[in-house]
């Protein structure tokens, strides 16, 4: 499993279209400060070209939300829709999303800005939110997928945690969420078994740190557990 | 055509990177051309879409009106 700094410089150089070796000073810098560049960059199209992007949207309304799906699949790709999401309705663009493949839907969360889709990401149903995250695991986007839980709605986050077996996987996405407060519900739905064995890869490829930034952010009840269980500092 | 500059908040993540200068330059020039490739890209690819809708929207109505 690559390290999140190679994931997000790996990104990078798909988004600048370079050999991923020619990034790799970035592997070193914060995640948060590459984070960063990476939403600027994928927000400064959309602000360029704001005005395209709301006459599309006005466009694409007076089409049958399958047909408007197909348009934006074939004709625009998965950069240009996630640009374009925040543009339009929240229902009519959840309404579009069901007609798109999960692949394909992994492919605009990849480009995607959360902060502003944070209705789109309300409003998406459950088995849709579901099947995306699978496509995303299996790809490694672990940045993606942090990156959204601060917009996801609570009662959600509990359901796709589960879908995540692997614990250097949800680790991984853990490292990548920005208000780690919001999964305290997440934590206090697992099993001892399961954070312990959490706690026994994070002990492994030195993540403690992520662990414990976990317990600080989350809730005393479920911060006194995870100390007594895992044997982490008082929060 | 020359490349843009980049975008206040775009730049001001490339600074916060704090790269020594010739991977900021190199990192820059990167940026640069990628803004410039996206706004060719973004502008064809809407404005062919939205050259379409009217085409697509004559057939939704065909096809609702069942002519």
């Amino acid at each position: 499993m690559s390290n999140p700094g190679q994931l997000e410089s790996r990104r990078l150089a798909a988004l600048l279209a370079v050999p991923e070796a020619e990034l790799g000073f970035l592997e070193s810098r914060s995640l948060s400060a590459l984070a960063r560049l990476r939403r600027a960059l994928a927000s400064s199209g959309m602000q360029r070209h704001r005005r395209r992007f709301e006459r599309l949207a006005s466009a694409s309304a007076l089409l049958p939300a399958a047909l408007a799906a197909r348009l934006a699949q074939e004709r625009l790709g998965a950069e240009l829709i996630a640009a374009l999401a925040p543009f339009l309705p929240a229902a009519r663009a959840a309404a579009m999303a069901t007609r798109l493949s999960p692949a394909f839907l992994a492919e605009v969360a990849i480009h995607l800005v959360p902060e502003t889709a944070s209705e789109l990401l309300a409003t998406l149903p459950a088995p849709l939110l579901s099947a995306t995250l699978r496509e995303l695991l299996t790809r490694e986007e672990y940045a993606v997928m942090g990156n959204v839980v601060d917009y996801l709605p609570l009662e959600a986050l509990g359901t796709l945690a589960a879908e995540i077996e692997d614990p250097r996987a949800l680790l991984a996405v853990t490292a990548y969420v920005g208000d780690k407060s919001r999964l305290g519900g997440v934590i206090a739905g697992f099993s001892d078994q399961r954070l312990i064995d959490l706690a026994r890869h994070a002990d492994q490829d030195a993540r403690m740190d992520s662990l414990r930034a976990l317990q600080l952010a989350i809730e005393p009840d479920q911060a006194r557990r995870l100390q007594a269980l895992l044997g982490l500092p008082a929060a | 055509m020359s490349a843009p500059s980049l975008p206040a908040e775009l730049a001001a993540a490339l600074a916060a990177l704090a790269l020594p200068a010739v991977q900021r330059q190199r990192l820059e020039a990167l940026l640069r051309q990628r803004l410039e490739n996206q706004d060719q890209q973004m502008q064809a690819a809407i404005d062919k879409a939205l050259e379409l809708v009217p085409a697509l929207l004559r057939g939704t109505v065909r096809r609702v009106l069942d002519l």
